[in-house]
């Protein structure tokens, strides 16, 4: 909580115990969303397991690429963790009633909103260590520390703007349209991304269509860090300014979004 | 309350709420004191969970003003002095009992210790269940656990009795009378005359969005103990049947016609001393919707509407 508010609350003359207890809640709350990530089989197998687990496919049948398949599935993992996760969990607890319940509480939906982000940006840690440490122990990877920091640093900043887009979706509509549009725009924009497959063995449209993709952008970002040959002839800021840029649109909409859920639910 | 004695708990003063063009609440007034035990008491789609929603600053008045001790609701630091249970509300699966709790109780400046709320819920054997595992009588007393542990100023309980069974209604019921005893404020809503009686001292009935009485249990059973008064008649119209004095109100149904009075005693007697040809008499106790139907006056207005049908 901001306000640390010691005043003592005049109580009625009961009998029950109270723990004098002046602990702030928003410690507890982020544990509690922690717990919520970590029992959920889906987000823990799709959000943390699956970079890994295509590493393993992918790195394995095509070891001469296995560096650029790794930065691929990096961008995949900060992708998927900040979109689809962070979506389809905002939806869900709307449809819940979860966030009507904490508006009885002293919880404010902006502290809300943002400890399920941090929540989100460690779990796409999670995501990213458990591919780095695989990838290693695989013997096809060979990268420096410094690779491995600058690449988990990079990718941690490329899920702000796709967190942003994760907010639009989770305040969109229903739980339904999001789940559904989550996973489908996930798969799309990945594999549009060239973020499983190379890009230059797919289709000349979607090689055409992919550089409007904000995950292009991350899967860019990746691919420049390691030195791999997926890069494009734009330096490494160019890539990053598109994603400010996207970060800005997204910012806006989920403002939209939040205001016109709130206009329809608690005004 | 050392602080404020004279501020109210909870005061609307006129206040009007339209969804669309649907208009849920039409100009309600009142005033919930420290330490008063009030039941809302009225049918489903009367308002009452629009009434708490504004009081707790879920929702925005169209007109009029909502104040929670003495300020505006959409205030987040009064929440630690409330405790709420909500209808349509629900709580992450994945997390146990015991965590819920302890993260409500958290939210408050002195709260029970979490272990005494999860007793007093009567969740001792579910504390470290989680909630996917629990039933929804289980859930509805997390919820009541939840409402409790900080010690709230004054209780909030939108329907907290949907969804049980009779024993576990009567068990709330004497958990709610502890708190009663505590000289807790507290406001719940409730479709169920018996349940008001039996927790609150004054009740509000609502109907169709309006106070229609504001009193003590015993004000409020006076006016709803009516009956039914069903039979056939050929030689009698709606009006005619109006034109008498204890008729609170009549409509078609089935072709027959359906009175609701206090004095039903009264009326055949009327009807019989005119010469009135009924077949098919039964006399039957109305439930509490023929009641608020009556007291409204909607009683006529709800019988023009089935005779067009």
């Amino acid at each position: 909580m901001t306000t640390t508010s010691v005043s003592q609350e005049p109580e009625t003359g009961g009998a029950t115990t109270t723990t004098g207890r002046k602990a702030a809640p928003w410690g507890y709350f982020f544990y509690c969303e922690l717990m919520k990530i970590l029992r959920n089989p889906p987000a823990v197998l799709f959000g943390i397991g699956f970079p890994t687990m295509f590493f393993l496919i992918f790195g394995n049948t095509f070891p001469l690429a296995a560096t650029s398949t790794l930065a691929g599935l990096a961008a995949y993992g900060a992708f998927v963790v900040s979109f689809q996760t962070f979506s389809m969990s905002l939806a869900n607890e709307r449809a819940l009633g979860w966030n009507k319940l904490l508006r009885s509480t002293p919880m404010t939906p902006a502290l809300y909103l943002g400890t399920k982000f941090l929540v989100i940006i460690i779990t796409g840690i999670l995501s990213l260590l458990l591919l780095f440490v695989v990838a290693d122990l695989n013997g096809k990877v060979h990268l420096s520390l410094t690779i491995w920091a600058e690449l988990l640093g990079m990718m941690v900043v490329g899920m702000i703007p796709l967190s942003l887009t994760g907010i639009f979706l989770g305040f969109i509509g229903s739980a339904n349209l999001t789940n559904v549009l989550a996973t489908l725009l996930g798969l799309l924009f990945s594999f549009g991304s060239g973020l499983f497959v190379p890009l230059s063995i797919m289709p000349s449209a979607v090689q055409n269509v992919a550089p409007y993709l904000p995950t292009y952008q991350l899967g860019q970002l990746a691919w420049i860090i390691v030195g791999s040959s997926y890069q494009d002839s734009h330096p490494l800021w160019v890539h990053l300014l598109v994603l400010v840029g996207y970060a800005v649109v997204f910012a806006v909409l989920s403002v939209w979004a939040y205001i016109r859920d709130e206009n329809k639910n608690f005004a | 309350m050392v602080t404020g004695a004279a501020i109210p708990a909870v005061e609307l003063d006129h206040v009007t709420k339209n969804y669309g063009s649907v208009q849920a609440l039409k100009s309600i007034s009142l005033t919930i004191e420290p330490g008063e035990v009030v039941a809302v008491l009225g049918p489903n789609g009367a308002g009452k969970s629009t009434t708490i929603a504004l009081m707790l600053g879920m929702r925005r008045p169209s007109s009029g003003s909502v104040m929670l001790f003495g300020e505006n609701p959409r205030l987040a630091n009064h929440r630690k002095r409330i405790g709420v249970m909500l209808q349509e509300s629900g709580v992450p699966e994945t997390l146990k009992v015991r965590e819920l709790v302890e993260l409500f109780g958290r939210f408050h400046d002195s709260p029970m210790v979490t272990q005494e709320a999860i007793k007093i819920a009567g969740l001792e054997e579910k504390a470290n269940t989680r909630l996917s595992r629990l039933s929804g009588g289980q859930k509805q007393r997390v919820y009541f656990a939840l409402a409790l542990v900080g010690n709230p100023d004054v209780l909030f309980l939108d329907e907290p009795t949907t969804g049980l069974d009779v024993e576990a209604r009567r068990n709330f019921w004497d958990q709610i009378n502890i708190q009663v005893a505590r000289s807790k404020t507290i406001l719940l809503t409730t479709h169920n005359l018996e349940e008001a009686d039996a927790l609150a001292k004054r009740i509000i009935v609502i109907n169709q969005g309006e106070i229609i009485i504001d009193g003590t249990s015993d004000e409020i059973k006076g006016h709803v103990g009516g009956k039914h008064v069903r039979f056939h008649a050929a030689n009698l119209s709606i009006e005619d049947l109006q034109a008498i004095a204890e008729v609170q109100s009549v409509r078609l149904v089935n072709k027959k016609f359906e009175i609701y009075t206090k004095q039903p005693e009264a009326i055949l007697t009327t009807l019989f001393k005119d010469g009135a040809d009924l077949s098919d008499l039964e006399v039957e106790g109305a439930g509490l919707e023929e009641a608020f139907l009556a007291l409204t006056g909607n009683g006529h207005h709800y019988a023009a509407e089935e005779q067009a049908v």
